[in-house]
């Protein structure tokens, strides 16, 4: 069997079929449709929109629909704005750090315990004795407080 | 004369010869139901007498108003699945068809059909339309490819692979059934 048989087998059946549904009557009345469908086409449908025609009512739910959209909308936006106000003037860790650095480099910055280095004779270390000049100890401006000295004796 | 703009009379003219055709074509495209397939059209002819479906003069009067019953089929199948279960219900609530009383050859041809139309839809949607076209409206398969919207290399595969299938699906007495 080949399959130009096949073919010709399967067009006889599909003939058939159509033969079938020509001669039982099922198809539809041509005429009938065709009226049933003029008078839909020319009949306006129930849920067509015409530009210009819309009723009172639905021009009012319109607009209130559009001015509660709009409330909600701009209450986001102010919402959004305020946001970003205050995400920007928050201080940043970058910022305290170069406050610190700033301070450090005008002298203004004193370590936390700068005060124990301030010990009797700690001038000795930041000066460089000349000749001619006044003694260590001996200068004035430079001796040490008569009364530390005493305690030192005591001790 | 420009194809798009046919005179209402020509129009009409074109759609009473070509009725028989677009029942067969609307019932092949809604699963052989005549209710439906009678829905279809009307929708069909609707579209085409209010303009909203135009006769561009891109192809045959014929393979244009198929396709056209072809998507307004598959909108209608699409309407009808959202309300599937309503219809379910009904054609359960409904009375079974009742056979006519027919002659023992008709009897047997009748079954027949029966067969071919349940193998019919067994078939992937695409092999089924292109089998009828091809078979029951007589087209080709170039034609049938431009009902369809597919390429014809397409509408080759799913012609071939379609037939291969039916045939498989017929009994054996009948179309070299079982075959391949």
């Amino acid at each position: 069997m080949t399959h130009l048989t096949d073919d010709q087998r399967l067009r006889q059946r599909f003939l058939e079929l159509r033969e079938d549904a020509e001669r039982s009557g099922h198809v539809p009345d041509f005429a009938t449709m065709l009226a049933r469908a003029k008078a839909d086409a020319a009949a306006p449908s129930p849920l067509t929109v015409v530009e210009g025609s819309r009723p009172r009512a639905a021009r009012v739910w319109r607009r209130r629909r559009i001015l509660r959209v709009g409330a909600w909308a701009t209450a986001a936006l102010a919402a959004a704005v305020s946001g970003l106000m205050l995400v920007d003037h928050r201080p940043s860790g970058d910022a305290e750090f170069e406050q610190l650095v700033a301070a450090y480099e005008t002298d203004m910055w004193q370590s936390p315990t700068a005060g124990l280095l301030d010990v009797p004779g700690i001038e000795l270390t930041r000066s460089v004795p000349s000749i001619g000049g006044p003694a260590l100890g001996l200068d004035p401006a430079t001796r040490p407080d008569a009364s530390t000295t005493r305690q030192r004796d005591d001790l | 004369m420009d194809p798009s703009e046919l005179p209402a009379e020509e129009l009409e003219a074109r759609l009473a010869r070509l009725h028989p055709d677009c029942f067969g074509w609307a019932r092949s495209c809604c699963g052989w139901n005549d209710a439906d397939a009678e829905d279809v059209l009307q929708t069909t002819y609707l579209k085409v007498i209010s303009g909203k479906a135009r006769f561009g003069g891109r192809s045959a009067f014929r393979t244009w108003l198929f396709g056209v019953i072809r998507q307004t089929a598959r909108e209608h199948r699409r309407r009808a699945e959202s309300e599937w279960a309503r219809a379910e219900k009904l054609q359960r609530e409904g009375d079974p068809p009742q056979e006519p009383d027919l002659p023992d050859v008709e009897v047997e041809r009748s079954e027949r059909q029966r067969v071919l139309r349940e193998a019919l839809m067994r078939l992937p949607d695409r092999q089924s339309e292109v089998l009828h076209l091809v078979f029951y409206q007589d087209l080709t398969i170039r034609e049938a490819a431009e009902v369809m919207e597919v390429s014809l290399g397409s509408a080759r595969v799913h012609y071939e692979r379609g037939k291969k299938r039916l045939r498989s699906l017929l009994p054996e007495d009948e179309v070299g059934g079982g075959a391949t």
